[in-house]
Order: C-alpha cells, then sequence, then structure tokens
C-alpha cells in the first residue's frame, strides 16, 4: 500500500533545479535508503517531500491526497521527521517530548487521552527509554535525544517517517543501534525513508535504494538487491566502486 | 506536574495576597491593620480612605495585573525566538510604546488633563502597534528566529533614535513629563481605570492558554514543531501579537517597565524544573505579580523616612540583574535553553 507517491516532480530553489522528473513511491513495511553526495539534492528532496519547501513542478501525493490540499496538522498526521540537528527543548522531559508527537491528534489544548498516553508509553519504551522518562532532555546525551525525537515521531503516529541523518553525531554504538530499530519498525508496518551518511549499514537494513545520480540529475529507484547487481550506488558518488561483498565503498 | 511545580505554584498563589496585604500597610503615612480593613469596609475616615482605597490600592493591583502580562510577555518572546534574553524591553516594543508618548508629549507641551492622559495612552498603544506591525510583517517571510529578534533591536534603535531628535526639538516641560513618564511607576492607574486595565491584561493573558501546546513544540525548534502540526509562521505571529499587546497595555499606563519580561520567565523556570508551558505559563504570570507587589513595596518603602518614592525602574533592575547574570552563567547547568 503507497503512502506516498511523487509524480514528474521537480525540485530546487527558484529557477535552478536540483533534481527532475522523480517518480516515487514509498509503501507500508518498507525501508528506503536514500544515497548521495553532498550537495546532490538530497536534503531538499525530503525537505520537499516534508512540505516545507515548494516544488518546482510535478506533485506530491500523501495516501492519494495533493499535498497542497493537506493542511499543516493534517499532513502532521501523515508524516513525522526526525532532523540532523540537535534539538532545543532542555527544560522539557523524555515524556513531555514525546507527548508533542501526539499534538496532531490532540484538540485545542492538548489534553491527552488515555489512549495517547498508551502510545507516547510504548513509543517511549520501543527505543529503549522507558527508565529515562521523568529526567529532563537536557541532561542527556547526543545518542538518547536522538532516540527521544525517533520516539516523538512514532508517537506522531504515521505510516511514513523521514529521517534527514539522524545518527550524524552519534557514536558506533549509537549508529548501529538507530539503524536496527528502524528496521524494527519497517518491520512493524511503518514506511521508513532515511538518508544518512552511514552507507554501509543503511544499505544492508534497506528494501528500497533511491540513489541521487548528481550528474544526470536525477533520482533511481530501485529494490536494493536489483540496485547492487546493477551498480547503481555507484552513480551515487563518481570516482568510486560500491562493493557488493563488504557492502561499503572503495576506490 | 512535578511535586517541585506543584510546590513552587502553590507557594506563589500564596505569597500574593500576603505581598498585597503588606503593601496597603506600607507607604509614607503610617496607616494601621485595623485602619485598612476600616478603609476597605468603607468605615474609615476620608484621609485613611483616599491613602488606602484610592492610592495604594489601584497601585498594588496595578504592580499585580502590570507585572504578570509583562512576564507572561516576556515568556512568549523567550520561547519564540529559543533566546534567554528575548523580552519586550529587547524587542523594541517598550521603545515603540515610548515613541509614541514622546509624539502626544511633545504636541500637549507636557501638559496633561484626563484627555491628555488618554492621549498617552492611545500614543503608547499606536507606538507598540507600529513596531510590533514591522516585527509582524518580517515574521512572515523570515523564519530566522534570531533574524527577527535582531530586527527588533534594531527597530528598537531606530525608535530611540527618534526619541531623542523629539526630545532635542521639545520645549522643556515636554522634556520633563517624558523623563518622568519613562522612570515607570505602577500609580499612575487610578481607581476609575483600573477595571479596564485589569481586564486587558487578564484577557490577553488568557488568550495565551491554548497556545500552550505549540510553545511547548517551539522549544523543539521551528522544524520539529512543524512536523509536529504548528503552523509555525501563524502562530509566531498570533503570540508576537499577544505579548505585543501585552506590553503596549501595561505600557501606557505604566511607562517603559524595564527588566520584569526579562527576568520573571527564569524565575518561575528555576522554581519550577521545568520548561513545560502548562506549567510555566501561570507559574510565569503568579511569580511576575509577586515580583511585581515587591517592586511596588520597594518603590513606597522609602517614603515613610524621606518622602521620597523612587520609581520602579530604579528598582526592577537590582532584582534582575542578579538573575540574569546567574541563568546567562549557569546555561548549560540549567538546560532550559539547550
Amino acid at each position: 500500500m503507497k503512502v506516498l507517491e511523487t509524480h514528474g516532480l521537480n525540485i530546487g530553489y527558484g529557477k535552478r533545479t536540483v533534481l527532475s522528473d522523480i517518480n516515487l513511491a514509498v509503501c507500508k513495511g518498507t525501508l528506503t535508503t536514500l544515497l548521495g553526495a553532498n550537495g546532490s539534492g538530497k536534503s531538499t528532496l525530503l525537505r520537499t517531500l516534508a512540505g516545507a519547501q515548494a516544488p518546482l513542478g510535478g506533485s506530491i501525493l500523501f495516501g492519494g491526497l495533493p499535498i497542497e490540499q493537506l493542511r499543516r496538522p493534517e499532513l502532521a498526521k501523515s508524516l513525522a521527521m526526525v532532523f540532523t540537528d540537535r534539538t532545543g527543548g532542555g527544560g522539557l522531559s523524555v515524556e513531555e517530548t514525546v507527548e508533542i508527537g501526539r499534538h496532531p491528534h490532540t484538540g485545542l489544548f492538548g489534553r491527552l487521552s488515555e489512549k495517547d498516553r498508551k502510545i507516547v508509553h510504548e513509543s517511549i519504551e520501543a527505543v529503549g527509554m522507558g527508565g529515562m522518562k521523568s529526567r529532563l532532555c537536557g541532561t542527556l546525551s547526543d545518542g538518547e535525544r536522538q532516540k527521544v525525537m525517533i520516539a516523538r515521531a512514532l508517537a506522531q503516529d504515521t505510516p511514513l517517517i523521514i529521517l534527514d541523518e539522524p545518527t550524524a553525531f552519534l557514536d558506533v554504538a549509537g549508529r548501529i543501534e538507530i539503524t536496527a530499530l528502524l528496521r524494527r519498525l519497517a518491520d512493524s508496518g511503518k514506511a521508513i525513508v532515511l538518508s544518512t551518511h552511514d552507507i554501509s549499514s543503511a544499505i544492508a537494513v534497506a528494501d528500497i535504494l533511491w540513489i541521487v545520480d548528481k550528474t544526470a540529475g536525477r533520482l533511481i529507484e530501485a529494490p536494493r538487491d536489483t540496485a547492487i547487481e546493477q551498480g547503481l550506488p555507484d552513480r551515487a558518488f563518481p570516482g568510486l566502486h560500491f562493493d557488493k561483498t563488504s557492502y561499503s565503498f572503495i576506490l | 506536574m512535578t511535586r517541585r511545580s506543584r510546590i513552587s505554584v502553590c507557594i506563589l498563589a500564596l505569597a500574593i495576597p500576603l505581598f498585597f496585604a503588606f503593601g496597603l500597610l506600607a507607604g509614607g503615612v503610617e496607616v494601621g491593620f485595623a485602619d485598612v480593613i476600616d478603609a476597605l469596609c468603607g468605615k474609615a475616615d476620608t484621609k485613611v480612605s483616599f491613602i488606602v482605597v484610592e492610592t495604594r490600592l489601584p497601585a498594588l493591583a496595578t504592580a499585580l495585573f502590570g507585572s504578570a502580562a509583562l512576564a507572561v510577555a516576556g515568556l512568549l518572546m523567550q520561547t519564540c525566538f529559543n533566546n534567554p534574553l528575548a523580552g519586550p524591553s529587547i524587542m523594541g516594543i517598550s521603545t515603540g510604546a515610548s515613541l509614541g508618548v514622546a509624539v502626544v508629549l511633545l504636541a500637549l507641551g507636557g501638559l496633561l488633563g484626563f484627555w491628555g492622559r488618554m492621549a498617552l495612552v492611545a500614543g503608547a498603544f499606536m507606538g507598540a502597534a507600529t513596531v510590533l506591525a514591522i516585527l509582524l510583517f518580517f515574521s512572515g517571510f523570515v523564519r530566522s528566529a534570531d533574524i527577527l529578534l535582531i530586527i527588533g533591536i534594531l527597530t528598537g534603535y531606530l525608535s530611540s533614535s527618534a526619541i531623542s531628535l523629539l526630545n532635542y526639538f521639545a520645549t522643556e516641560n515636554s522634556v520633563h513629563s517624558f523623563v518622568m513618564w519613562g522612570m515607570g511607576t505602577f500609580g499612575g492607574v487610578g481607581l476609575d481605570s483600573l477595571p479596564l486595565f485589569a481586564s486587558l491584561t487578564v484577557l490577553f493573558m488568557l488568550l495565551c492558554i491554548p497556545y500552550c501546546k505549540s510553545l511547548n513544540a517551539m522549544l523543539l525548534g521551528a522544524r520539529y514543531a512543524e512536523s509536529s502540526g504548528v503552523p509555525i509562521k501563524r502562530t509566531r505571529s498570533a503570540l508576537l501579537a499577544i505579548s505585543g499587546a501585552l506590553t503596549a497595555t501595561v505600557t501606557a499606563w505604566c511607562g517603559p517597565i524595564g527588566f520584569l519580561g526579562l527576568v520573571v520567565p527564569h524565575i518561575a523556570r528555576l522554581m519550577c524544573g521545568t520548561a513545560n508551558h502548562r506549567v510555566l505559563l501561570p507559574a510565569t504570570a503568579l511569580a511576575g505579580a509577586v515580583l511585581g507587589l515587591i517592586c511596588q513595596i520597594a518603590s513606597v518603602a522609602p517614603s515613610l523616612a524621606t518622602g521620597a518614592i523612587l520609581p520602579v525602574n530604579a528598582i526592577t533592575p537590582l532584582i534582575g540583574v542578579p538573575i540574569i547574570i546567574y541563568v546567562l552563567l549557569n546555561r548549560h547547568r540549567l538546560v532550559y535553553f539547550s
């Protein structure tokens, strides 16, 4: 079941097109990894898909509805985002931060129902932060804080979660832990789109690869095994070769 | 709400009637507790009744509502701009109101009857509204809260420059009236204007309540707030409009009161140990009211010995500056803005 599709999507800034004629589909229960060199338009694509930036052309559909027809609170019920940057909110507890994920589902005053509280509790448990829910976020490590932001995205209970380099400031253990968590979420039925520089583990857990071919100015979508078989990851980083056995790029 | 937050809110709520009662006793003329009760029941003689009911009571009520309003305005701005130093006086709104007052005083030559005072209030509103309109105009397309904050500071400088020019060309009377107004006082609201002043400040503070949810999301940053369904530009504009209205109301009647809007939200955070606006908003309003009452008592306390009443703006920095320095030096340990 498709949760997101694009048709003939062009993205960029003003008159400068970064990528054109993008035709994608994201289905439930899949983990998609976005590969591309720095400056190839990965973040521009994710921002456009999230409605934070207007497309230059084409269409984006969430559950069959054009993104222009969705107001911000409605869009927040279709898509949750996790960003790379360190967040504020150090004075909120873990639980209070994750509760923000329920905002699109609550009324004017944000009062949580029993169901909302249960979802918040389950989201905190899912990222392994159950023992820290009363801790202020400002006292957590970067890795723990990123887990809280993923729990917030989970609590938003959207069919699609997009993560823009969520492991950028984490150590190896933190990266592996979060990548494994994302795989589990995809297995539980969520659609996950992930952009990361931790390429090896991201490819290892992916179902689908989106590869930005910067030279051609277009985006290629293919199932992971097919993409690797056809050597498509090489197009993301010209001059490098993707080694099928070690799942890493070599010169 | 944590135990610490509950206790803090209770302490603040209990402190208000205590300081209010103490404030009715404090002043240049000694009035006993029994006289105060008599005056409030309408049984005291004219002189005591005038002192308690027509002078001290409105001044204390103005300090209570006005300081609470400024504190809430400061909280909204600090969250909107994600900056611990944002506040009504920093963002140029108070200065805008001062410019409006300076224009009125120059036009009237410093003479203030009833209509002159009403013109002063209108001038302050117009000045604050002009600065607010500039901020709202930029907030429509500027996404960065830092840039918006800088625009607010620069607008404040422009207003100050215009005030200096007006003062240069003004008569001696006008300059004197403007300087006196600029010192700030909670004694400028009479018993007749108090219901209007209190209603406006309470109304604008109540308008903030539905925004608690958005304010909490904004603590995570604009991108996360948007991702959580907050229409960030519209929400920020609405919050700036409310904080501008709160500041304009207080500045119009009391003059530009510095530091309260900046410092009280920090006191509330330190006391409650949280940045959650469901707790922080009422705690900030209560802490503002308490601090306002303390400032009012401190301003009239020397009058018993010297006959002089200190301007409020001479007292607020004494309380505000040490707290701000403490917060800035311990910014990382306190974690509220990390």
